[in-house]
């Protein structure tokens, strides 16, 4: 007798439907499971057939074959390990197949039959809702998570005995109230405030202008003058996601089995800080079974990497893809996955190896070719993809400087401001305004395309850093509360470019 | 015809004898361990290069203060062709751009005459006209700071529209600041070569050594062309950078600089030596501060100063710039005061700092402070001249 169960498998950071075929016929007893089947999903074998037996079912003593389609895609995980089984119940004659058509079954099985939580369940009722689910039984740990997915009703499981039962109408399992994203009033527990950073009130504009329009913020300088501080500060100036960016944010978060239980879905940016010896393959995603990378995780909000030229140079110059397009390309023998990756990215780092290169108050002591061959890891073009860097100076013990500074909730509010007015005019963040869009509708006037011609001429600029300042410039008039883009604004943009270093 | 210091022409009876000195010369002063000094002595002694090829092994018989190597180099002249180790230095030399100029060649610098011991054999890249000009040599540390670059090349720049030969090391830095004004202001310079011509070091500055030539300036070098030295010889490239100048300006030095060696061999031969102060405390202007402390150095307090001092007159005026605005002309008013970063400058004009950045900008734009990266701010020429501090 044939059954079929609706379950779903993640490749990268989407899910997949996939349908749970289980045949039972007459043959030499045994379960085959075909359907490109990795380690852990041919290993469902012996869980499902001990958690049958422990949950008063019976195995069939005969033959009995289990597809998962579709065929041809590779399917890792303990996930199917519930709709087996369930498949296998109703094949056998054991319980009644109605209610299989319209709901998915998620869940690792333990030998005794309970529900074990698995890996990225919210995109796998996504999955399982393009599949054509309307219901979804999910291991009760991932509950929650699911209940993000509000066009399906999903129902907390704790063992497969609770999941028959549903299916056959005796005990039904309560559907969960969908999931609402936990907004947030503190700053992130992590990230300095910036009322206790002194001084440094050009880093301070910088890191303000950066975070309102995403733009790629880069802050190098001696050590201990507060740039990693004044980078951590981004996470609390970040404004909150919107409830579709919060949903995707989730998926990628869920996929990679790094979703907090107590806020399944959460409103705050990601804010990513990988250690500098991360491979190649942690920061941009891959691996035999593909997991997002630290840029995928840091999707829709910010990635700092600290210390950035201690990074490996092939990890760094894998980031420019995400950078350019927003997504992380992985290429796979089946074909190739992109995986979302559209971050800030917030640099920070020595001038050389000593750290004092260029500054007046300590003389730099690195050899020249050392320091050449130390900022020479930053390569062109990943220079060329930041908007704004500043380089940071210790800090005098002034007066000025050390007057009362902003709280992190003030340059908050003015930053919110400005993506409020981007989002007015646009879909996208000013970093992704094409050049196409710096035209009258978006605060372009004539005059500052003639001053960016202009300022490119007098610069010695790139077409590419003349577009990437016109994108900051707007940012800043966002700012300012402008809906013209003026010279001022540009001229201020061009102050915070990269600069080649002095001879 | 033989050297190129021959000139064209069929060779005569006079022209051969000389020309095999030439050669003899040069084969000389190619073999390993002999140099200037032991070639002074030899010269000396046997009265020609010719002599002394022909005196081999016992040619340093008696002499003080010679190495095993010359010893050792010597006792294989009877074996060697001199005539076709100069031809191969020659040919070297020309493939690589440049010709090889001894003392019995009219182009060797006059300058370098009194030397003691001077170099028998310079391989030049360029104009030898340059030698017949006005020099001043400007040298500082490799690792420069803002300040260092933008001094080196203020006076650099007067230097040049003044007419005057830059001449330095070709080294990061300081020299390469130096070399690139004098060019950029349309002047002359000397670029002295610690490595052969078809090696230059820094490698970095290749591009800027053709520019030098191009501009009608010359590269110099002691070293051999095609020689596989292992280091590139600072000390006996700073003494020839102090020759060839009649003053030599410290811009900026630590403690232990090369600069400050270049700085000895102007003082023992007698040229002017002036050093650019810097902030006290500043390790980069260390040397430069205890050579004026020490009083073995002339105090720079401006360059229009110090080219009255060397007795030149100035360049002439650049065109003026358009009008400043309120915010842009207290930046640069501060900047022209001192140096500083965007957040200092905040701090002086109170202005905040997306006013002052945007002012940078403009002045940058304009040509009236330096677009390098790093922290501090510097005024060009143009701001300065603008402003009548020059």
């Amino acid at each position: 007798m044939l059954a079929t169960a609706l379950s779903a498998s993640v490749v990268g950071v989407d899910g997949v439907p996939v349908r749970v075929e289980v045949d039972v016929s007459f043959g030499l007893p045994g379960l085959t499971i075909v359907g490109l089947a990795g380690s852990a999903v041919l290993e469902a074998r012996e869980r499902v057939r001990s958690a049958l037996r422990n949950s008063g079912f019976e195995v069939p003593s005969r033959r009995i074959t289990v597809n998962l389609a579709p065929a041809d895609l590779p399917k890792e995980g303990t996930g199917h390990d519930l709709a087996i089984a369930t498949a296998i119940l109703v094949a056998s004659g054991q319980l009644d197949g109605a209610g299989l058509r319209t709901t998915a079954l998620i869940g690792e099985l333990a030998l005794d039959g309970s529900l074990r939580p698995v890996p990225g369940a919210l995109a796998l009722v996504a999955a399982a809702l393009a599949g054509g689910a309307t219901d979804a039984i999910v291991p009760a740990e991932n509950g929650a998570e699911s209940a993000a997915i509000r066009q399906v009703a999903v129902r907390p499981a704790g063992a497969l005995r609770e999941v028959t039962r549903h299916l056959a109408g005796i005990g039904m399992l309560e559907a969960l109230q969908p999931t609402v994203p936990q907004p947030f009033t503190s700053l992130p527990e992590d990230a300095p405030e910036l009322a206790g950073v002194v001084g440094q009130r050009v880093a301070r504009r910088a890191l303000e202008i950066a975070t309102a329009g995403r733009h790629n913020l880069a802050f190098s300088g001696p050590p201990g003058v507060g740039k990693t501080l004044l980078a951590r500060a981004a996470a609390g100036l970040l404004p909150p996601l919107d409830e579709d960016e919060a949903a995707e944010v989730s998926r990628i978060y869920s996929a990679a089995g790094l979703t907090d239980r107590r806020a399944p879905v959460t409103l705050r940016r990601p804010f990513r800080a990988p250690h500098h010896t991360i491979s190649t393959q942690a920061l941009v995603g891959g691996g035999p079974r593909v997991r997002p990378g630290e840029a995928s995780l840091a999707h829709r909000g910010a990635l700092l990497l600290d210390e950035t030229l201690q990074f490996r140079a092939d990890a760094l110059d894998a980031l420019r893809g995400p950078i350019d397009v927003g997504s992380a390309t992985i290429a796979r023998v089946e074909g190739v996955l992109a995986l979302p990756a559209r971050f800030m990215l917030i640099a920070t780092f020595n001038p050389c190896p000593c750290g004092w290169f260029g500054t007046e108050q300590q003389a730099c002591v690195c050899e020249d070719g050392a320091r050449r061959r130390y900022q020479a890891r930053l390569s062109g073009p990943m220079r060329d993809r930041l908007d704004l860097l500043v380089p940071l100076e210790p800090v005098s013990t002034s007066g000025a400087s050390r007057a009362p500074t902003e709280s992190s909730a003030a340059v908050a509010a003015r930053v919110r401001r400005a993506w409020c007015l981007q989002r007015e005019r646009q879909a996208a963040p000013n970093v992704e305004l094409p050049p196409a869009a710096f035209d009258a509708e978006h605060g372009f006037a004539e005059r500052i395309h003639r001053l960016m011609e202009t300022r490119a001429r007098q610069m010695g600029l790139s077409l590419r850093r003349v577009h990437r300042a016109a994108r900051v410039a707007r940012t800043i008039a966002d700012l300012d509360g402008c809906s013209e883009v003026e010279p001022r604004h540009l001229d201020e943009a061009l102050g915070h470019r990269p600069k080649p270093p002095a001879p | 015809m033989i050297g190129v210091g021959t000139g064209p022409g069929k060779p005569t009876e006079e022209h051969v004898a000389r020309a095999s000195e030439w050669e003899c010369w040069i084969a000389l002063s190619l073999l390993p361990g002999v140099g200037p000094a032991a070639f002074t002595q030899l010269l000396r002694r046997h009265g020609s290069a010719a002599a002394a090829w022909r005196a081999g092994e016992h040619a340093l018989d008696g002499m003080r203060r010679i190495g095993d190597e010359a010893v050792a180099a010597m006792a294989t002249t009877a074996g060697r062709d001199p005539r076709e180790m100069a031809r191969r230095a020659e040919g070297a030399t020309r493939a690589a751009g440049g010709r090889v100029i001894t003392w019995l060649d009219e182009e060797y610098p006059r300058a370098l005459l009194n030397l003691d011991p001077r170099p028998p054999t310079l391989y030049v890249a360029g104009d030898v006209e340059v030698f017949e000009g006005r020099a001043v040599a400007i040298v500082g540390t490799r690792r420069a700071s803002g300040y260092g670059l933008a001094v080196a090349t203020e006076i650099a720049d007067e230097l040049a529209r003044a007419d005057v030969v830059v001449v330095s090391g070709l080294a990061l830095g300081v020299d390469g600041a130096a070399h690139r004004a004098a060019v950029a202001a349309g002047g002359r310079s000397i670029a002295v070569l610690p490595s052969p011509l078809d090696r230059i070091y820094p490698p970095r500055h290749r591009g800027l050594a053709r520019e030098i030539v191009r501009g009608g300036g010359a590269l110099v070098t002691e070293v051999p062309t095609g020689a596989t030295v292992g280091r590139p010889d600072f000390a006996r490239r700073n003494r020839i950078i102090a020759g060839l100048a009649e003053a030599v300006v410290v811009t900026e030095a630590p403690d232990r600089s090369g600069a400050l060696l270049t700085a000895a061999a102007a003082t023992s031969i007698g040229r002017e030596l002036y050093a650019v102060p810097g902030p006290i405390g500043a390790m980069a202007s260390r040397g430069c501060n205890r050579l004026i402390a020490d009083q073995q150095a002339t105090i720079v307090t401006s360059t229009a100063a110090l080219l009255r001092q060397i007795g030149f007159s100035r360049g002439e005026r650049p065109p003026a710039v358009t009008a400043l605005s309120e915010v842009e002309g207290q930046v640069l008013e501060r900047l022209l005061e001192r140096s500083g970063s965007i957040e200092e400058l905040v701090d002086r004009t109170m202005h905040p700092p997306a006013a002052v950045a945007s002012a940078l900008s403009l002045l940058e734009a304009r040509g009236l402070v330096n677009p390098f990266g790093g922290a501090t701010f510097h005024p060009t020429l143009a701001a300065k001249r603008l402003a009548g501090v020059l």
